[in-house]
């Protein structure tokens, strides 16, 4: 909501930097797999719901290795091992969470 | 109230002025203020009736402000003088004659009276004889040029109703108790001792109250008295060198310190009368004498409604009256409502920012030992001041909504929201109870038809409130540049916001099919009252990630969720509770 920037609370800057990396990554991802994407979301949000950081973790970035060619899925990596780092916490990684699935869900349709 | 016209010369530019001094407004000291409102009650209540006939205009308040700049200063004397002195004797031979004046026993026996009947009749009978003396003097009024003939029609109306009051109680002398005096004398007995049946309990220190000169055959002296103060406005005969001759101190109102005992508590010298007279241009004894009439009197309690403005504060105070009165058969109502209709009821007729922005309510108990009594001040903020000035808002919270309580008669208990709103309350609880009986289907009959629109609007305002409160503590510094813009952007914010949740109120509606909307709206609910965000949050996406096609509107509700909800402590739910009022509700674009 507002800008202001305390220790292990990550700033809404970031957070829309995540999302768009994700979106621009994950559109080069599932290009032309919708029913995979679907699939996958699914399984992220479950791990998100359980708490599972490390399949969530392992999950994400399997499907980006692939492709590490690509600028924002190099771009995406990076913040994300960045701020996986920096604000270690389980509600920052429900915040990071969502915001990746966020971004792979507007990844598409286009 | 001294009109001033005449030529005023600045940089070699004439103008011509008239009253620039005096004319009948608020000052800005509430102290001041609250008098003129009491002067304005006090000449509405005694010329009120004559004057409304005399002339086209029926507005009371035009009336006197006409007079006041067209009569000669010496006129307002003589009228002023002779409203308040009529007003104090009718006002404390009515207390008298409320008072537990007979033995109930003695009266039963002896004279086979019952003393409830006898004292209605008697206040009837009373009620007659001021009726019949205005009618007889309503027109000569106006026109007395002399004081002394002012004072002596004040003494006839003073006899008036002393010998009443001697006809009245005479027949049942033996019945009579003594509660006058400190308890020595009986109504006929102090009657015959005292000269103007005249008490105040605000002005007890003034010397034409005081008890020791106030005795039959001295009324003249007790006037002349009041004369040099109305004019002089000195309080002692003798100087005592250290204070002004005419302070503004306790002697003239028991809100104010006392300047002798408390010399400590002014830094500089004691505000006095003529300093009063000269910065604000009238003569201030007229509105410090009139400052009681200013107070309603509700269950025991004396209520001032005041704003910066005489025109506001006089019409919502006359319309607080009146609700009270015609409440007080009905339904019990709390203060602070029902000073909100009438605030409401002024806003439609008399639009004026500037008077919202700055209200009280002011109230205190009584007087006892010279003291006042539980005083207190209730500041109306103007955060609510600007929601309320706003049509589609104010309408909007206008509004009664039904709860799941119930009172002792098994009747639903309904919420003002308006109020709730003014005394701070959550509004979004509300609207979870309310939903979550719409789900249920509890509300039966009218309980149902709560609009969209309503809901909407105060779950938006709720959040701006949380938003605005946050801000105030982390944000912006007091003094800073934006914190007074935040007042004013406030209400296109409230709008703002209301329109781009009315969108996702719609979004949903068109991902999620009508078969699915009840379960997933209670799902839904729960996690916002459980204050669940990424449980809400995971619910939604995994439903809207199932929905095939539709990319646009998907892309639209993550947007949403991301923005409003995802990064937002403070005031997520109330961005959570339009999704689940659009599934429960319902409405297309065009509703």
């Amino acid at each position: 909501m507002s800008e202001r920037i305390e220790i292990g609370t990550i700033s809404e800057k970031e957070l829309r930097n995540l999302k768009e990396y994700a979106e621009a990554a994950f559109r080069k991802v599932f290009e032309g797999r919708d029913k995979a994407k679907q699939r996958i979301v699914y399984d992220l949000l479950n791990y998100l719901k359980t708490n599972d950081k490390n399949q969530f973790l392992y999950q994400v970035l399997k499907l980006l290795t692939p492709h590490m060619e690509e600028e924002y899925v190099r771009r995406l990596s990076s913040l994300l091992n960045r701020m996986n780092i920096n604000y270690d916490t389980p509600e920052n990684f429900q915040k990071l969470g969502y915001t990746i699935i966020m971004g792979m869900m507007s990844s598409g349709g286009e | 109230m001294y009109v001033v016209k005449g030529e005023y010369i600045e940089e070699g530019h004439k103008f011509d002025v008239v009253a620039v001094a005096g004319a009948l407004e608020f000052t800005g000291n509430w102290f001041i203020d609250a008098g003129i409102l009491g002067f304005v009650n006090l000449m509405e209540e005694v010329y009120g009736d004559t004057w409304k006939k005399e002339g086209q205009d029926t507005d009371f308040l035009e009336i006197l402000k006409n007079k006041t700049s067209n009569f000669p200063r010496g006129n307002i004397n003589n009228l002023f003088t002779y409203a308040f002195w009529y007003k104090n004797i009718k006002d404390t031979v009515i207390s008298w004659i409320n008072k537990d004046n007979f033995k109930k026993k003695d009266l039963g026996k002896k004279y086979g009276k019952n003393h409830k009947k006898l004292s209605i009749e008697i206040e009837n009978k009373l009620g007659k004889e001021i009726e019949e003396w205005n009618k007889s003097k309503s027109g000569y009024i106006n026109n007395i040029s002399d004081v002394e003939e002012v004072h002596s029609l004040i003494i006839n109306f003073n006899n008036l109703l002393k010998n009443a009051l001697k006809k009245f109680y005479s027949p049942y002398p033996d019945a009579l108790r003594k509660i006058y005096a400190s308890n020595k004398k009986t109504l006929l007995e102090n009657i015959d001792q005292i000269g103007l049946v005249a008490y105040n309990s605000f002005f007890t220190n003034l010397n034409f109250f005081n008890p020791a000169s106030n005795k039959a055959g001295n009324e003249k002296g007790l006037l002349a008295k009041f004369d040099v103060f109305i004019k002089d406005f000195t309080l002692e005969s003798k100087n005592n060198k250290v204070w002004p001759p005419d302070p503004l101190d306790k002697r003239i109102s028991p809100f104010v310190y006392s300047v002798i005992d408390f010399g400590n508590q002014l830094y500089s010298k004691p505000m006095t009368f003529r300093y009063l007279e000269k910065e604000f241009g009238m003569n201030p004894a007229y509105f410090i004498l009139s400052f009681p009439y200013s107070f309603i009197r509700v269950k025991g309690k004396y209520y001032l409604f005041y704003s910066p403005s005489l025109e506001f504060t006089y019409r919502t105070n006359k319309t607080l009256k009146y609700m009270i009165s015609s409440s007080r058969n009905g339904k019990s109502q709390s203060l602070l409502k029902i000073t909100w209709r009438a605030i409401i009821d002024n806003l439609y007729e008399y639009k004026s920012i500037t008077a919202l922005e700055n209200m009280y309510l002011i109230s205190y108990s009584g007087i006892a030992n010279q003291q006042i009594q539980n005083v207190e001040y209730l500041g109306i903020s103007k955060f609510q001041a600007m929601i309320i000035i706003d049509d589609t808002l104010r309408d909007a919270l206008n509004k009664n909504i039904p709860t799941p309580r119930k009172d002792k008669n098994k009747q639903r208990v309904w919420v003002w929201l308006l109020e709730e709103f003014v005394k701070n309350k959550p509004l979004l609880d509300h609207m979870l109870l309310y939903t979550h009986g719409l789900i249920s289907d509890s509300w039966q009959g009218s309980e149902k038809f709560i609009s969209k629109n309503i809901m909407i609007t105060t779950i938006s305002l709720d959040a701006k409130m949380k938003e605005m409160n946050i801000k105030k503590v982390y944000g912006e510094p007091i003094f800073g540049e934006s914190f007074f813009s935040n007042y004013r952007e406030l209400v296109n914010g409230v709008k703002t916001s209301i329109s781009r949740v009315y969108q996702v109120s719609y979004l949903v509606q068109e991902l999620i099919k009508d078969n699915d909307r009840k379960k997933i709206a209670l799902n839904l609910l729960g996690r916002i009252k459980g204050n669940n965000k990424y449980d809400f949050v995971n619910e939604l996406l995994k439903y809207v990630s199932g929905v095939s096609e539709q990319a646009e509107n998907k892309k639209s509700l993550v947007e949403y969720l991301f923005r409003n909800i995802l990064d937002n402590d403070i005031s997520w739910e109330n961005y959570a509770m339009p999704i689940v009022i659009g599934l429960v509700i319902g409405g297309g674009k065009n509703e």
